[in-house]
């Protein structure tokens, strides 16, 4: 038994946010044969909602498959898969750190920019 | 002692320095009378900066004060209105907010906008605001994934950290001389520090500095990561690269009592005088319309 379920119709051609992941995962429901999350359509998804995705088809569920991502969409999906998979290298920002203790003082600062 | 603050001109060429210098004054000027009712006179404005009038109707909207504004010329007057500078735009259904925006379309700017952070449709959202700003500000479809991603990851973690109630809105598109869109998202939540203080992470770097806070939470460091898989954090630090460095924007941030700012110049973290405390997060970007040549989305993306 196989369920297909075309994200651009359930959710968008444009998916944002985290919370859309509950739109697939209520979709699936207790069904138990294999579930194909077809991406036909969808143009753009973000890192937040490619991470749920990610949580869903490799971690959560066994029988889920995804298929049909394309361009950026494919892309996201790899970093996500990526960075779930490799330990995070944190490039830390060279940035200057400033304390001002009246509106003067702050008021000089951003006067510089 | 007067309880009159005159509102400086601050035009939309000005620097963006200038416009936090006016704001800041501002807030600290109405915070410092000690008279519930303040008047603000405009009788001295003309133009408002972005980001000088965002923070301000947020101010305004969310203070303790009584606020009342007076001596608004026509043209300011009818501005106001349609930017709902008084009552902002809240919306229970996309489609009023659909309707609402329509007219827009031929304008340089939307209205302040106000929405219920825990909404089940923030993207349908975005999607309508979005899709005016990109008619607005005429740029090339290469604006629309960056655009898309920004917005979408800042509006995720503001719905997602802040515990506030409300998410607010605002856009400028400035597309003659300065070729940009002006945005300001914002929420009226716990601020950056209070999100890491009420997860009871990473305090032991933060200890009580609001500024490394703001610091940690552009870095990239999530209240949310699994204990095994740093996969959250991603959203703002990917965001100011794609902006900084990929499109040469202006990214500004106001929290509790730290401000952040990175442009080309460089990225600094500022604890504001002990005065000033700014309720909530605020983020203000300055997009250029024009995307660089060799701009590649998928470079700015941290893995």
């Amino acid at each position: 038994m196989k369920k297909i379920i075309k994200i651009a119709e359930l959710i968008g051609s444009d998916i944002r946010s985290r919370q859309n992941a509950d739109h697939i995962l209520n979709s699936i429901g207790n069904f138990s044969g294999v579930v194909e999350l077809d991406f036909n359509g969808v143009e753009f998804i973000s890192r937040s909602f490619a991470d749920e995705v990610y949580t869903i088809a490799k971690e959560n569920r066994d029988n889920v498959v995804l298929r049909n991502m394309e361009g950026i969409v494919d892309s996201m999906m790899s970093v996500v898969s990526e960075s779930r998979t490799n330990k995070r290298v944190r490039k830390t920002e060279n940035a200057n750190m400033k304390e001002f203790s009246d509106m003067e003082s702050l008021s000089a600062y951003l006067s510089t920019f | 002692m007067s309880n009159v603050v005159f509102i400086p001109n601050v035009d939309r060429d000005e620097r963006i320095g200038s416009a936090f210098n006016h704001m800041f004054s501002i807030i600290y000027q109405t915070e410092k009378i000690d008279n519930k009712t303040v008047v603000w006179d405009f009788s001295n404005a003309a133009f408002f900066h972005p980001f000088f009038l965002a923070p301000l109707i947020l101010y305004k909207n969310r203070s303790q004060k009584n606020i009342v504004t007076i001596n608004k010329s026509a043209y300011i007057d009818n501005y106001f209105r349609l930017i709902y500078f008084d009552d902002m735009l809240c919306f229970d259904e996309l489609a009023d907010l659909e309707n609402s925006l329509s007219p827009y379309k031929g304008k340089s700017y939307i209205p302040f906008c106000r929405f219920d952070l825990c909404q089940s449709n923030i993207d349908g959202m975005q999607t309508i605001i979005q899709d005016i700003i990109e008619v607005q500000s005429n740029a090339g479809r290469e604006i629309k994934t960056p655009l898309s991603y920004m917005l979408g990851e800042l509006i995720c973690n503001i719905s997602q950290h802040s515990d506030g109630k409300y998410g607010y809105i605002f856009s400028q598109c400035l597309s003659h001389k300065e070729k940009c869109i002006n945005i300001c998202i914002a929420d009226d939540g716990i601020s950056v520090f209070g999100s890491y203080v009420k997860a009871r992470r990473y305090l032991d770097i933060i200890d009580s500095n609001e500024m490394e806070a703001l610091r940690l939470a552009n870095e990239g460091y999530s209240t949310k990561d699994l204990p095994e898989s740093e996969n959250r954090g991603f959203g703002i630090s990917t965001t100011k690269r794609m902006l900084v460095e990929g499109l040469k924007g202006d990214f500004f941030m106001l929290s509790g009592s730290a401000f952040h700012r990175h442009d080309v110049n460089g990225s600094d973290y500022v604890k504001l005088p002990d005065m000033m405390n700014w309720m909530g997060t605020i983020v203000l970007m300055r997009i250029p319309i024009d995307v660089p040549q060799n701009f590649n989305y998928m470079e700015y993306v941290i893995r």
